[in-house]
């Protein structure tokens, strides 16, 4: 620095130099471009996910689930409008060992004949204890739910009691003239709970971080590479400039 | 002045197995998206992140090698530029690092 900063200055902008700094810039440049987009990535994937696991409006069942199709993720927790019609009350069971409130109760569950012999099961509410099978609403109801995937096993089905220990479709479509969805919905409509309290959908659990994991990974090694740019520019303009100074003096 | 060939063996043995793992990174990018969701590749997408994040960081020390031969070996800016980006594109990857090695043992200070 002795020497001078006009010196010093031309020693840095020299033609050769000036083009190694064009480069260090579009590369940084480029780097960073390529980290916030990597990132933007990773934010539209969390997105997805969280608006996959709630906070989704309400849609209409027909036409989100076909007859026939397995039971997707796009659809667990997913809340609906199901219209359709309530099969007779004595095709209704109850699923028992159902806990809510502290209390252990069971869930009365319906067939709702949606199309032809297709029926989709409905809870609709919880008991305390299992009674006389509350009357259907009659006619073509709309229901606001929530769907769920069947459940595990559990205690076998008692024809005459009508009971069974947990919502296994398999095992429930042995058991009713219907032909079932794969899955079964939680009713939030009071106006179908016969009486009986509703059942709190179950709550998605939070989006984990590590969703997009590899956008975000790359979005960091990006900006690691623009950084290494950054001092390989630095390392070899300043080499560079040494190199040519005793030239100039 | 340390030796300007010690990190050449280093740097021949990263640069060989970063062209060999860019190769599956692309093979794979390119099989996910045009093989069916049931496919091999799309089966094991976690294996593949894990494997292209290796690559990421065994680059970034491709890269600190190039840096450490470049000034040991007194290369000029472009050349240095030009071995670090050559190693990104498959297949090329292997005829850079034959340039840098051969650059190396000719002990030129100055390789085109």
């Amino acid at each position: 620095m002795n020497r001078g900063a006009p010196a010093s200055a031309r020693l840095w902008l020299r033609p050769g130099l000036v083009g190694l700094h064009l480069f260090a810039i579009v590369a940084v440049a480029f780097c960073v471009f390529m980290g916030m987009w990597q990132l933007g990535a990773y934010d539209s994937r969390q997105e997805h996910e969280r608006a996959d696991k709630q906070d989704v409006p309400r849609v209409a069942f027909a036409g989100l689930w076909g007859e026939d199709e397995p039971f997707e993720a796009r659809l667990n927790h997913r809340p609906v409008a199901v219209e359709g019609e309530f099969a007779s009350a004595t095709d209704q069971v109850w699923v028992t060992g159902k806990q809510q409130g502290g209390r252990t109760g069971a869930w009365l569950l319906a067939p709702l004949i949606v199309g032809g012999d297709q029926a989709l099961l409905v809870v609709r509410g919880w008991a305390p204890s299992v009674t006389e099978f509350p009357p259907v609403p009659a006619g073509t109801v709309t229901v606001a739910a929530v769907l769920e995937p069947g459940e595990a096993i559990g205690t076998a089905f008692d024809t005459d009691r009508r009971e069974i220990g947990s919502v296994r479709i398999p095992a429930l479509t042995n058991e009713l003239p219907y032909d079932l969805y794969s899955g079964f919905a939680i009713s939030t409509s009071t106006a179908v709970a016969g009486g009986l309290d509703l059942v709190p959908p179950p709550k998605p659990g939070d989006v984990s971080w590590t969703v997009g994991l590899r956008n975000l990974a790359y979005a960091f090694q990006w900006w690691v590479f623009g950084a290494f740019a950054a001092f390989m520019w630095w390392r070899m303009s300043t080499e560079s400039v040494a190199a040519a100074r005793p030239k100039v003096a | 002045m340390k030796n300007p060939a010690g990190p050449l063996r280093p740097y021949q043995v990263i640069a060989t197995v970063v062209g060999l793992n860019l190769l599956f990174v692309v093979t794979a990018a390119i099989a996910q998206r045009t093989t069916g969701d049931q496919s091999w590749w799309n089966r094991n997408d976690g294996l593949i992140t894990v494997i292209d994040q290796v690559h990421g960081v065994l680059f970034m020390a491709l890269l600190v090698l190039i840096a450490i031969l470049a000034q040991r070996n007194r290369w000029k800016p472009w050349f240095t530029i030009s071995t670090m980006l050559l190693a990104t594109i498959p297949l090329v990857s292997f005829w850079a690092e034959r340039r840098a090695t051969h650059a190396v043992k000719a002990g030129s200070p100055h390789p085109a």
